[in-house]
């Protein structure tokens, strides 16, 4: 998994949108077993607290479980996996609109000019 | 703890000890056979001289050894408790007394090696291990019966002089590094340490002299005139006996003082070492 | 939950110059916290009061549940900004010295890390660069099974690559028992692995909260807050 973090959210917000983004795209399977907190810490370079912080939120959303002794696990869930994906989308379409529009371009617009886009290329002024 | 303590700083300050000592004892054997052979081959005067030029360098390097040592064990008290190790060796989950004794027995018994090392080395430069005994048997020819403990009590006075010197010296730099100074004030810690010395020494001299004074006030109930009947004594033969136990008595009493002085100063240095550290 | 260091009125001053004012903290068990602030803040003082190499003019600490003293010292593994080893000494002298003194050393883990650095244990500490002597004593620092670590400027004087050791190694030693206190101002590479910071500004805290928070109130990392509420 690549961990690249952004400064102005949260670490533990960002690492559970890693892992959802890993889950939708399909790099963590259903039923996959997670490394220990303080490995997946280490391999990201956070701070254990905040890893667990992550991870326990997620369990909490019903993406993950755990056994007691034999540790966490990515759930099964197709519907979740779809949910996850749409969620996914509509934070990607919602960031394209809201740069969008800090450019000046209603929703409309952007969306005349992401088709002029597909179709042959926006012109360089 | 002590005990590891000890085993730490006994290990470090033998190091330089040991290797200066060996040096040293290297050149006056080597002097020594020179003079062996210089000895028993009459005729060459060229190798008379040699032995005469190495036993004079082999004295001088035995002096240098001693004094040598001594300067470098100070240094090393300076350097591990108040240089950069300082910040390891009061990190340790140890007490400052501990840190303090464990310093001053360790390099007591490296004075003691440097001169149990200079004793044997003056004997291999003279061929004879025995020099010791045959001086203190002159020494006691000059004495009447009566105070053949007057050499004892010497021997004792010299050992406990020299466990004595180490404390003082220690415990000026501990006092000097540890005196408190204003924000603006940089003072060289050093300087500070000798001056603390110096005072040090200047209140001993004074307590001593104190000491003599009520000696003879008390012994001869009289100061000027007693002092010149306490002289007048080192020529009479009858009472040669009383004039070498007054000296005994009057170093016992100088001797008290110091042990006075000593506890004093541990007490206070070990004070400044719990509660007045200020590692820079 | 365990309270591991306990600062009340903490007063320090060097001559007329007052370094710490009214220092007032409590660090519980399993966090790693950032003690941030400029040079001259105070950060060094006031970890070099809770080691035990300076004494408070007033206040009280309070380390793993004693004062500062023998008791402090066993629990506490403090990591200077300076070679505390004499330049003379072998590597393997120094594990000696640990070992003696130090229940909770692990020298067996101490030796495989170094030997994983190709640190010769034979070699002279005047031989080593600062960069492994750093090292070095970070590995003998993190090899114990302290409650309270004290890591004065640990990245200082530092490449890259070793920062990235050293912040390695710390979270590898992590436990939920203990906690970490790290005082820096290389503070964009050591945000991640922090769940709390204090700023220091002129011997006082000016700020003590948790990174997530700041975060979240402030939209920018702890790097960024710094450089604001520390602008020349």
């Amino acid at each position: 998994m690549e961990w690249k973090f952004e400064d102005d959210i949260p670490i533990y917000q960002q690492i559970m949108d890693i892992v959802k983004q890993q889950i939708a795209v399909g790099g963590l399977e259903a039923g996959q077993k997670l490394p220990s907190v303080r490995e997946l810490a280490l391999e990201a370079g956070v701070n254990p607290n905040t890893m667990q912080k992550a991870l326990a939120e997620l369990e909490r959303e019903g993406l993950l479980y755990s056994q007691r002794t034999a540790g966490r696990f990515v759930a099964e869930q197709k519907r979740i996996k779809q949910g996850l994906q749409e969620d996914l989308m509509r934070e990607y379409m919602q960031i394209f609109l809201e740069n969008m529009s800090k450019l000046g371009y209603s929703a409309q617009e952007a969306l005349q000019l992401l088709q002029k886009y597909l179709e042959g290329g926006v012109k360089e002024k | 703890m002590l005990k590891k303590l000890l085993y730490h700083d006994l290990k470090a300050e033998m190091r330089f000890a040991g290797m200066f000592a060996g040096i040293v004892f290297a050149i006056c054997v080597l002097s020594g056979v020179l003079k062996g052979v210089a000895d028993a081959v009459d005729t060459m005067p060229a190798l008379r001289y040699a032995a005469e030029f190495t036993m004079l360098f082999g004295g001088l390097a035995v002096f240098a050894m001693v004094v040598s040592i001594l300067i470098y064990l100070l240094l090393f008290y300076r350097k591990n408790l108040f240089k950069d190790e300082g910040y390891l060796m009061h990190t340790l989950p140890v007490t400052p007394g501990r840190l303090f004794w464990s310093k001053v027995i360790s390099s007591y018994i490296c004075l003691l090696f440097a001169f149990a090392v200079a004793y044997i080395c003056v004997g291999a430069l003279c061929l004879k291990l025995n020099w010791g005994v045959e001086v203190l048997a002159e020494l006691r020819r000059d004495l009447p019966q009566e105070s053949a403990g007057f050499v004892a009590v010497l021997l004792i006075y010299l050992f406990l002089l020299s466990f004595a010197v180490l404390i003082v010296i220690f415990s000026s730099i501990t006092i000097g590094n540890t005196i408190q100074l204003g924000a603006r004030v940089s003072v060289n810690r050093d300087i500070l340490s000798v001056l603390v010395y110096a005072v040090i020494y200047f209140i001993q001299q004074i307590a001593s002299s104190l000491v003599l004074l009520f000696y003879f006030l008390f012994r001869y109930k009289n100061l000027l005139g007693g002092f010149s009947q306490f002289a007048s004594m080192a020529d009479n033969e009858q009472v040669k006996a009383d004039f070498f136990r007054d000296i005994s008595v009057i170093l016992g009493a100088a001797g008290s003082v110091a042990v006075l002085l000593c506890v004093g100063l541990s007490v206070i240095s070990i004070h400044r070492l719990n509660k007045k550290l200020n590692m820079d | 939950m365990n309270v591991l260091l306990q600062c009340e009125g903490i007063h320090k001053s060097y001559g007329n110059r007052k370094v710490l004012e009214d220092i007032s903290l409590e660090i519980p068990q399993g966090r790693i916290i950032g003690l941030l602030g400029p040079n001259g803040s105070g950060k060094t003082t006031l970890i070099k009061l809770v080691s035990g190499l300076l004494v408070p003019d007033a206040g009280k600490i309070l380390a793993a549940g004693n004062q500062i003293g023998v008791e402090s010292k066993k629990r506490i593994s403090y990591l200077p900004e300076r070679t505390y080893f004499s330049s003379s000494w072998k590597v393997k002298e120094t594990l000696c010295l640990f070992e003696d003194f130090y229940e909770d050393f692990n020298r067996e883990a101490a030796e495989r890390t170094l030997q994983t650095l190709q640190i010769d244990l034979k070699s002279r500490i005047s031989t080593l660069s600062k960069g492994t002597r750093e090292k070095l004593q970070l590995v003998l620092v993190m090899s114990r099974e302290a409650e309270l670590y004290l890591l004065d400027e640990p990245m200082g004087g530092v490449d890259p690559a070793a920062r990235d050791f050293i912040l390695k190694t710390i979270l590898a030693n992590y436990n939920e028992q203990a906690s970490i206190l790290i005082s820096t101002h290389l503070i964009q590479d050591v945000e991640k692995i922090l769940d709390d910071v204090i700023f220091l500004k002129q011997g006082h805290i000016v700020l003590q909260k948790s990174v997530d928070q700041l975060r979240q109130e402030h939209k920018k990392s702890v790097d960024a807050l710094f450089r604001e509420v520390f602008a020349c």
